[in-house]
């Protein structure tokens, strides 16, 4: 029996970026990018875990956005065509390296990663990766949570609640096309918490969420077991509150085990070291130099001469951080238990594309660990959040207080001097959709498609990930512009409601491009 | 091309743009040069002189000292959120190129959107425990309702009304804050200061006389806490010696704290934590970073 329990969270999502009226588009190499580094890795460890019949339990949101690109045929393909170049780089890389053997031997190894990726991609999955998330689920390791349909930050849209109902149940809706069943618990898009959300989470038939430490421990009334346990809501959905000190080993800067400097340095990609000549064909056109992925040099210290990156080192440090990691739990775990006087669960969640994409030897830490906690000790056990409810049904009943998990903890990232602007355009959008839902409820035929293509350009301006680029200064074009252009097409297609004038040709378009939430019905607008 | 020796460190024909120290992984992602690190340094000294200096508008000292009641508010002024921020230039990443198709331009334009919808409507954002922001819209017609009734000269406010633990019923309430506008459609960010205080506002004309007409309400709101809540739940009582273990402040000779202090211990500790920006999320930005050409 043991005396605590563990329950990894990773959050995945992206927002909807797919541009099919270029041929090339960077910001898509973010899906690109995600894919080789995070989500098949990710698979890859569940996988042999699995194979190697460790018990272990993860959960992991994975936003409708991003399993839309996943599921679209226009960015699989991409993808291959993304991945084959790769391949063919790393080729190259061999070659070149052939006089370096230390260099040649980690261009082998991101040629049979990119392989390996192309295997499981294309021969295991059908260009499908939820294929694989799914089996993971339906074998019982994987919980996947559902997100909001969009990624939309909840409490800067509680003034218009059908608009928050709305992202809870596309996001279900959509669940239950890829998966085969309803979700049973949601990552708040930014663990963005606000009081009364969980009636709508409750409507939609959803049994838990995650919320910033502080959003549980300022409830009311106060919680007796402070964030190692989780609470009722009014309502009867559960929250589990983020454990502050496992976030920081991991996240923090200063304590934060990606800094060590044994791994990979992620600002040393050979598409900004070599040559303009050589890696020309594998960056963007106008020699536009872009990240490949493939990177030789270790983070070393803080120098700007890196040195050579050594694979096993790094692997043996990523071991021994899983260990240190186990140990802090179990130590946390005992001396909770002895407080509580019943079983503490440490929720650690995280943004998966940290482990991967920005932590490259994430997925070998989350390896370790697991088989660490299988093999070595018994005082935790990884568990999901459900798992835990079935447990331990009887819970203290409390009002979680507003919060996020961004910076600052609230709403500040998303509500600032360079995204304020967005909310009163947002605000009039959603207001608009509600009135066009009650005005035309029994619409059919074109004006249907016209409404439920409002529905989703309101979804899409509604990405939190448009203000949080702003706010973080880097791509704030491509984000002001995407925040426009789906307002702007919202209004457009408002108008061909209201001035009943239909423009066929822009609405095919708009469907071409947008085109995720294919079961959309934008009479959910107008339900209570 | 061919076999160009693989770069070691930055020697003089490096590229400057390499990045220097990315020792801390987590941390430099977040603070790309001119990223959020760099943005906050320039972000918020001038919050914090806005939060600490004198109050800006006229209205807010006016109030201030004519109010009984202290004011807790002190208010920023916001420019037009209908600045653009940024021009809406097409993104370098939007490069067609090759076979691209045509593009109907019905769909490709990024047309600035409209300044106002005619529409009467005020809204409050909670921003955090102690800000909210507001915006608002008014439309003429709604502006001129009923102004003739009002002894000249009548002003534009924004008046904050604290509803806290009451069932207001528009007269009810503790204290009032005012302050004054100029623009029919604009947008505020407003320091209330009081956590877990309910809050509703409306937009109105303020007469000479202090007759005040409103024109249009907002959605009320409750600023978070920043702190435990007093009430515990008899059922699910705490302890304070639990809340010691249960946080492992016991050490650090605390064993003569008061409960009171204990908890302002941990609830510093957790602002602590989150205004570190070590524990908050990366978002898209490790996507989004792209090295400066």
């Amino acid at each position: 029996m043991p005396q605590g329990y563990f329950a990894l969270v990773l959050h995945a999502h992206l927002p909807f970026v797919r541009h099919p009226e270029y041929d090339e588009f960077l910001e898509e190499d973010w899906l690109y990018e995600a894919i080789t580094e995070t989500y098949i890795p990710l698979l890859h460890v569940f996988e042999g875990l699995a194979r190697d019949a460790v018990h272990f339990r993860a959960s992991m949101s994975m936003s409708p956005t991003l399993l839309a690109m996943l599921a679209d045929d226009l960015l699989r393909s991409r993808y291959v065509e993304h991945l084959e170049r790769l391949v063919e780089l790393a080729d190259r890389e061999v070659h070149r390296t052939r006089h370096e053997p230390h260099f040649q031997e980690l261009a082998a190894m991101y040629r049979r990663h990119f392989r390996d990726c192309h295997h499981t991609f294309v021969e295991r999955y059908g260009g499908n990766l939820v294929r694989g998330f799914r089996a993971l689920q339906d074998a019982g390791y994987l919980e996947i949570l559902t997100c909001g349909a969009t990624h939309g930050f909840l409490p800067l849209m509680q003034t218009v609640p059908r608009a928050v109902r709305a992202q809870v149940h596309f996001s279900v809706q959509d669940y239950k096309r890829h998966f085969g069943r309803a979700p049973r618990g949601i990552w708040l898009p930014e663990c963005g918490y606000y009081r009364g959300v969980e009636q709508i989470l409750a409507q939609e038939g959803l049994r838990f969420f995650v919320l910033d430490a502080h959003g549980l421990l300022y409830g009311d009334p106060r919680p007796k077991h402070g964030i190692f346990s989780p609470v009722f809501c009014p309502g009867g959905v559960a929250a589990f509150a983020r454990d502050i000190e496992s976030s920081k080993q991991v996240w923090s800067a200063e304590e934060g085990y990606p800094g060590d400097y044994a791994y990979r340095e992620f600002y040393r990609d050979i598409g900004f070291d070599l040559d303009l000549d050589y890696i020309r064909p594998y960056i963007h056109s106008g020699d536009l130099r872009i990240n490949t992925g493939i990177k030789y040099y270790a983070i070393t210290g803080e120098t700007a001469h890196k040195q050579p990156y050594r694979r096993q080192l790094a692997l043996d440090t990523a071991a021994t951080h899983a260990g240190n990691f186990m140990f802090n739990r179990e130590k946390q775990v005992e001396h909770l238990r002895g407080v509580m006087g019943r079983e503490p669960i440490i929720v650690s969640p995280y943004d998966a594309e940290l482990f991967g994409h920005w932590w490259f030897e994430g997925p070998q830490f989350l390896d370790f660990l697991f088989r660490k906690m299988h093999f070595d000790q018994e005082t935790i056990e990884p568990i999901t959040p459900v798992e835990y409810l079935d447990r331990h049904p009887r819970n203290q009943v409390l009002t979680p207080s507003y919060s996020s998990w961004g910076y600052k903890g609230y709403a500040e990232v998303w509500l600032e001097g360079s995204n304020d602007w967005v909310y009163r355009h947002l605000d009039h959008a959603a207001r608009t959709m509600v009135d066009l839902a009650r005005e035309n409820a029994h619409a059919n035929g074109t004006k249907a498609r016209i409404l439920n293509q409002a529905a989703r350009e309101l979804l899409l301006a509604q990405s939190s990930d448009w203000a949080f680029i702003m706010k973080t200064g880097t791509m704030v074009p491509y984000a002001v512009k995407r925040t426009k252009e789906h307002v702007d097409r919202f209004l457009r297609l408002a108008e061909m409601v209201r001035a009943d004038r239909v423009d066929v040709a822009s609405l095919h378009e708009m469907e071409k491009r947008d085109n995720l939430f294919p079961e959309i019905d934008y009479r959910v607008y107008a339900q209570d | 091309m061919g076999d160009s020796k693989l770069p070691n460190g930055p020697g003089p024909d490096r590229d400057p743009r390499t990045p220097v120290d990315r020792t801390k992984p987590p941390r430099e992602w977040r603070s790309r040069p001119g990223g959020s690190n760099a943005k906050r340094a320039q972000v918020e000294p001038r919050e914090a002189s806005d939060i600490e200096g004198p109050s800006k508008t006229s209205a807010t000292e006016a109030e201030a000292s004519r109010s009984a009641t202290r004011v807790p508010a002190s208010t920023t002024p916001v420019p037009d959120p209908e600045r653009a921020p940024h021009a809406p230039e097409e993104p370098a990443s939007a490069r067609p190129r090759g076979r691209t198709e045509p593009v109907p331009s019905a769909v490709t334009e990024t047309a600035d959107l409209p300044t106002r919808y005619g529409v009467d409507r005020l809204v409050l954002l909670i921003r955090d425990p102690h800000w909210c922001y507001a915006w608002w819209e008014i439309t003429d017609a709604c502006l001129q309702t009923g102004r003739r009734e009002l002894a000249e000269p009548t002003q534009l406010t924004l008046r904050f009304y604290d509803i806290s633990a009451i069932d207001w019923d528009g007269g009810n309430h503790h204290a009032v804050h005012d302050i004054e506008i100029h623009d029919a459609a604009g947008s505020w960010y407003v320091e209330l200061g009081r956590p877990g205080a309910g809050f509703v506002a409306e937009v109105g004309w303020r007469a000479a006389d202090g007759v005040f007409r409103p024109l249009v309400r907002s959605n009320s709101v409750a600023l978070p806490r920043e702190s435990m809540s007093p009430v515990v739940d008899e059922n699910w009582m705490v302890l304070e010696q639990e809340y010691r273990q249960l946080f492992e402040l016991a050490g650090a000779g605390s064993g003569t704290r008061s409960s009171v202090e204990l908890l302002r211990t941990l609830e510093e500790r957790l602002r602590r934590e989150l205004l570190s920006g070590g524990v908050s999320s990366f978002g898209v930005s490790s996507f989004a970073t792209r090295r400066e050409r």
